[in-house]
């Protein structure tokens, strides 16, 4: 496996600026983590306040109760699972159907070709709020309102996987595609056999992007599914929120165990992030 | 015409039917390939859309029966206010952060560049605000803001003495907002920006070294001119994302105060759902999709240009 | 006469001869010797506490007594989402059978004919007792000129709290409920350095018009004028004057800054003399006494009336129900004196019934102040069909006055004009 290429920008950056890049990624730091620090500290407390006056940064006694209540109390469980299920299956059906349709639009030569590219990248700009309710009078007359195909069909449709994968297919060059094609192999095979293995990191890259868009969507599961236990997780935390109370010691540790899984998938194929010149790629 | 006979030569006839065929062939396995997300497409896109315009025609349609309501509310989207001050704080907010976030990115992306050690571990920490839901990152800034414990009030007043009041004052309210978003989307646009930085060509650099070139001006005359295209491809996205805006403004301001969060999409969902005016809805979704179509066109032939 | 008509008429008479054959059957149903009704419903309401369930599965325990071949499924919506959920479940075509739905919001839904009309099921002879035993106003909350749209069984009073301590220490705790001038000086004596003399909901997402319904109420003025054909707001401009002036006065956190729970978290610190509360967060206060003496309290008398605010919740049935008859009995039951009075006490609510409340609440002085004293003086909303629409427009013209930018006429003459545009 190769390595990830080593940050580096040209010559060496000069102390002066290494010292000023530290800077920078110290504050970075501190601040993509420190609203975390109040989420972590409400989360071990048995609070239902924001603050208590006066504030204590430290639970003491530590609580562990909020993270039970979410298991006991509520279908955290399934709607951490129904979030996983439907966000891989999701993931897995994107990179076959985008894969295939961008290996159409980059290699294949085919009538009426420039108008179904224009018409796919028109659509990459249609906001999914605009088409909220004719999406739910579809889904409603298929019958499948309340169900958890009625989250994974939908977002298989947005094509703008199709041009990402596109950038990175049309960056291969032509001959490989042409002496497999000599070879006899059929387009699918070539598909299979020579382009998937030479662009798996930019569908890494798309793997990861569409898995953490499919685990944080909330508008279309709000309003196809109004069951509990089907549910995702997103609209799962915005139902702890009572009318009366708001239980920030609940939503607190609910919001960490919702970042784990997706957290972790991403420490798993970040890799791939800086393998594959994402920008490179993009250079049409 | 006089056809050739010989074995290898095919007569102009079968040449073209030849090729018909092949082309088909072509075309065949082409589409069959593109089958799968067209199919998609056409029943979870391209038909909604259709029947957007279709509602937009409609009273209800929802609850009640559809009924007839001609350019009924057409006229509404010209003559309510609301719809305007929508249009306006939501390209106020996309003018406030995609500069800004843009900028930040770009920072902290020749920084990572420049770190050698742990530089994997940055970036996790970097990006994990990214992967968290809007609705999330919200309520966890709901503690940031808050005006006498929260990080943000803490640390103003201990430099002026001054409270602000983030989300309770119409100025506020919507930068407010942007400074959230920004907060959220540092991480992809740095991770981003990294990737098209470590993709430059290094032998231009050093040419440009030893031509006399410092730092900086390396930076502006090398640096970015080169990433031209992840810029363009930065905009649009940035752009036609955040013009949906909606979650945080659901979650923290319900569009006040005063009206000033007030962005396209929540009005979408507030027609829909708390009006139960999903005709009227369905004219906003329009209008939605064409600002958007409007200003990625905009950008797309600016950019090109230049190019 | 068209075809059209003739099978319309055709249809009504036979409907009502099917439902005059069916009353007796009817009566029968509700007699302890019929072996009770069977089918399955669903029932579905916002939740009210975090055992929400479990009291729930209490009230269809009961239930399924006296009627064994019954089938209750219960299911809650999210408050922060029940718009999107309730229109949702309309829509798909299978709502739940049993909605507990809020004044607020049902009257959208009558409107478009989602909703069945409990007319005849309410006005039935054999239900009389219960049907009188529900408070008069409760029952206004409930009709429409078009129908009966459900029981009502649950309210909430929006309350005032008040800090003892607080306006003893400034010596205005007998004399700060007597006028508004009177609030306004206590609210000013109680104010020193972090703490305010006064609170109320300011935001949009915080639904801030119900702290400030009872001055509009107590102006005789209300959203709606008697025959709902244009805004009655006349009259409340010196009260809307009032509380602009009340925000002004630097006497309350600074608006918008703090959320309806953040202003309670304040109060239970301490740091607030007047705070326009509702009735469930007595459960917390008393679950976590605070360090001070509080009382409940309810805003000082305007020109015509003092009154005091709530908002109620009704159990509706679904036009599209398939178990109509079912689901009417378990609504019966739901509101009768015994089954909603256990519920509102285990979730410290309101009841709208006269004949439970003096065995309500017996060790909670609080909560039996709030229902014998207060909840009489309830006056509503007006359940029009697009009142939920006019309060969140006319809301933001209030922020705005809150702010100082308009004044009391001003507000009022805006948000008056919104009204009629809409009534």
């Amino acid at each position: 496996m190769t390595r990830v290429r080593r940050a580096r920008l040209a010559l060496e950056p000069s102390p002066a600026a290494r010292v000023l890049a530290g800077f920078v990624l110290a504050v970075t730091v501190v601040v993509s983590l420190a609203p975390f620090f109040y989420v972590i500290s409400t989360s071990l407390k048995e609070t239902k306040s924001l603050f208590s006056y006066p504030p204590h940064w430290i639970p003491d006694p530590v609580y562990l109760g909020n993270y039970v209540a979410l298991f006991q109390k509520h279908p955290f469980g399934w709607w951490l699972g129904n979030t996983l299920a439907i966000s891989a299956i999701v993931t897995a059906l994107k990179l076959v159907i985008d894969g295939m349709a961008a290996y159409a639009l980059a290699k294949l030569d085919f009538s009426g070709k420039p108008v179904i590219v224009t018409i796919l990248l028109i659509s990459v700009a249609v906001p999914l709020a605009a088409l909220l309710i004719p999406l739910f009078l579809i889904i409603r007359s298929m019958g499948l309102i309340d169900t958890r195909l009625a989250l994974i069909l939908p977002p298989l449709a947005n094509p703008l996987g199709v041009f990402m994968i596109r950038a990175f297919i049309a960056g291969l060059p032509d001959e490989l595609i042409h002496s497999a094609r000599m070879d006899g192999a059929g387009e699918f095979e070539i598909l299979r056999r020579v382009v998937v293995p030479l662009i798996r990191p930019g569908l890494v890259v798309h793997a990861t992007f569409i898995f953490a868009t499919q685990y944080t969507s909330f508008l279309w599961p709000l309003v196809a599914v109004r069951d509990l236990h089907k549910q995702v997780i997103t609209v799962g935390i915005s139902s702890l929120r009572a009318i009366f109370t708001v239980d920030w010691g609940l939503i607190s540790a609910a919001s960490l165990i919702a970042a784990v899984p997706l957290t972790v998938i991403f420490i798993l194929f970040q890799q791939a992030f800086f393998h594959q010149s994402l920008a490179g790629a993009l250079k049409e | 015409m006089e056809t050739a006979t010989s074995h290898f030569q095919l007569s102009e006839d079968e040449h073209r039917k030849q090729r018909f065929r092949a082309a088909m062939r072509h075309n065949l396995t082409a589409y069959a390939f593109l089958a799968p997300i067209l199919v998609f497409f056409l029943i979870f896109m391209a038909v909604p859309v259709v029947w957007l315009f279709y509602l937009s025609f409609q009273h209800d349609g929802i609850l009640a029966p559809a009924q007839f309501a001609g350019l009924d509310n057409w006229r509404r989207t010209f003559s309510d206010s609301l719809v305007l001050k929508c249009i306006i704080n939501t390209l106020y907010y996309c003018a406030m952060a995609i500069p800004t976030v843009f900028v930040l990115g770009m920072i902290v992306a020749l920084s990572l560049s420049m770190v050698r050690r742990g530089a994997a571990l940055l970036r996790i920490i970097i990006y994990f605000p990214t992967l968290q839901a809007s609705l999330i990152v919200a309520l966890i800034w709901t503690f940031v803001i808050h005006p006498d414990f929260g990080l943000l009030n803490l640390g103003i007043r201990a430099l002026t003495g001054v409270k602000l009041n983030f989300l309770g004052d119409p100025h506020f309210a919507m930068p407010t907002i942007a400074m959230i978003e920004v907060w959220k989307g540092l991480g992809f646009w740095a991770i981003l920006f990294l990737s098209g930085l470590l993709a430059l060509p290094q032998d231009l650099y050093h040419a440009a070294e030893l031509d006399g070139a410092g730092p900086i001006r390396r930076f502006f005359s090398l640096t970015l001119p080169l990433m031209k295209p992840t810029f363009y491809f930065a905009v649009i996205f940035a752009t036609i994302v955040n013009l949906q805006l909606f979650d945080s403004v659901f979650v923290l301001t319900d569009g006040g105060p005063v009206d000033s969060t007030a962005t396209i999409a929540w009005y979408i969902y507030r027609s829909l759902f708390t009006f139960s005016d999903p005709g009227f809805g369905a004219t906003l979704s329009f209008v939605l999709v064409v600002v958007v179509l409007a200003l990625t066109a905009l950008q797309t032939w600016l950019l090109r240009e230049r190019a | 006469m068209s075809a059209a008509t003739k099978r319309v008429n055709r249809r009504r008479f036979l409907n009502l001869l099917g439902g005059s054959a069916a009353i007796p059957y009817l009566m029968s149903a509700g007699s302890p010797s019929a072996a009770g009704l069977s089918g399955k419903i669903t029932m579905i309401k916002g939740p009210h506490s975090a055992d929400e369930a479990k009291y729930e599965a209490e009230i269809i325990d009961d239930f399924k007594k006296t009627n064994p071949n019954a089938e209750v499924e219960f299911t809650t919506y999210d408050w922060a989402n029940m718009n999107a959920q309730l229109t949702a479940g309309f829509a798909s075509g299978s709502p739940a059978d049993v909605q507990y739905l809020v004044d607020l919001v049902y009257p959208a839904y009558a409107e478009r004919g989602v909703l069945h009309d409990m007319t005849a099921w309410v006005s039935d002879p054999s239900w009389k007792s219960e049907h009188d035993a529900i408070q008069p106003f409760a029952w206004q909350l409930a009709k429409s000129s078009k129908g009966t749209w459900g029981v009502p069984v649950l309210g909430a009073v929006y309350n005032i709290f008040v800090n003892l301590d607080l306006l003893n220490a400034a010596g205005v705790a007998d004399t700060w409920n007597k006028s508004y001038s009177d609030m306004m000086a206590a609210a000013k004596a109680t104010t020193k350095g972090d703490t305010f003399g006064f609170s109320m909901r300011t935001r949009v997402s915080d639904y801030a018009f119900w702290d400030w319904f009872p001055y509009i109420h107590n102006a005789g003025a209300d959203i709606l004028n008697k025959d709902w054909t244009a805004n009655g707001l006349a009259g409340s401009e010196d009260a809307m004057q009032f509380l602009i002036d009340m925000h002004n006065a630097k006497v309350t956190p600074p608006v918008g800054s703090v959320d309806w729970q953040g202003q309670f978290d304040l109060f239970k610190a301490g740091k607030i003399a007047i705070y326009h509360g509702e009735t469930p967060e007595i459960n917390d206060l008393l679950a976590k006494p605070p360090p001070f003496k509080w009382d409940v309290a309810y805003a000082p008398p305007g020109p015509k009336a003092q009154t005091v605010m709530g908002n109620f919740g009704i159990l509706s049935v679904a036009a599209a129900s398939k178990n109509k008859d079912l689901a009417w009995a378990f609504i019966k039951h739901w509101a009768s004196g015994p089954e909603v009075g256990r519920f509102a006490s285990e979730v410290n609510l309101q009841v709208v019934r006269t004949d439970i409340v003096n065995q309500l609440y017996a060790d909670k002085p609080a909560m039996q102040k709030i229902q014998k004293e207060f909840v009489p003086r309830v006056k509503g909303l007006q359940p029009h069909p697009k009142i939920l629409t006019m309060l969140q427009q006319i809301w933001p013209v209030a922020e705005n006055a809150y702010l100082g930018n308009l004044s009391g006429r001003q507000a009022i003459g805006q948000m008056g004009d919104i009204i009629n545009k809409l009534a």
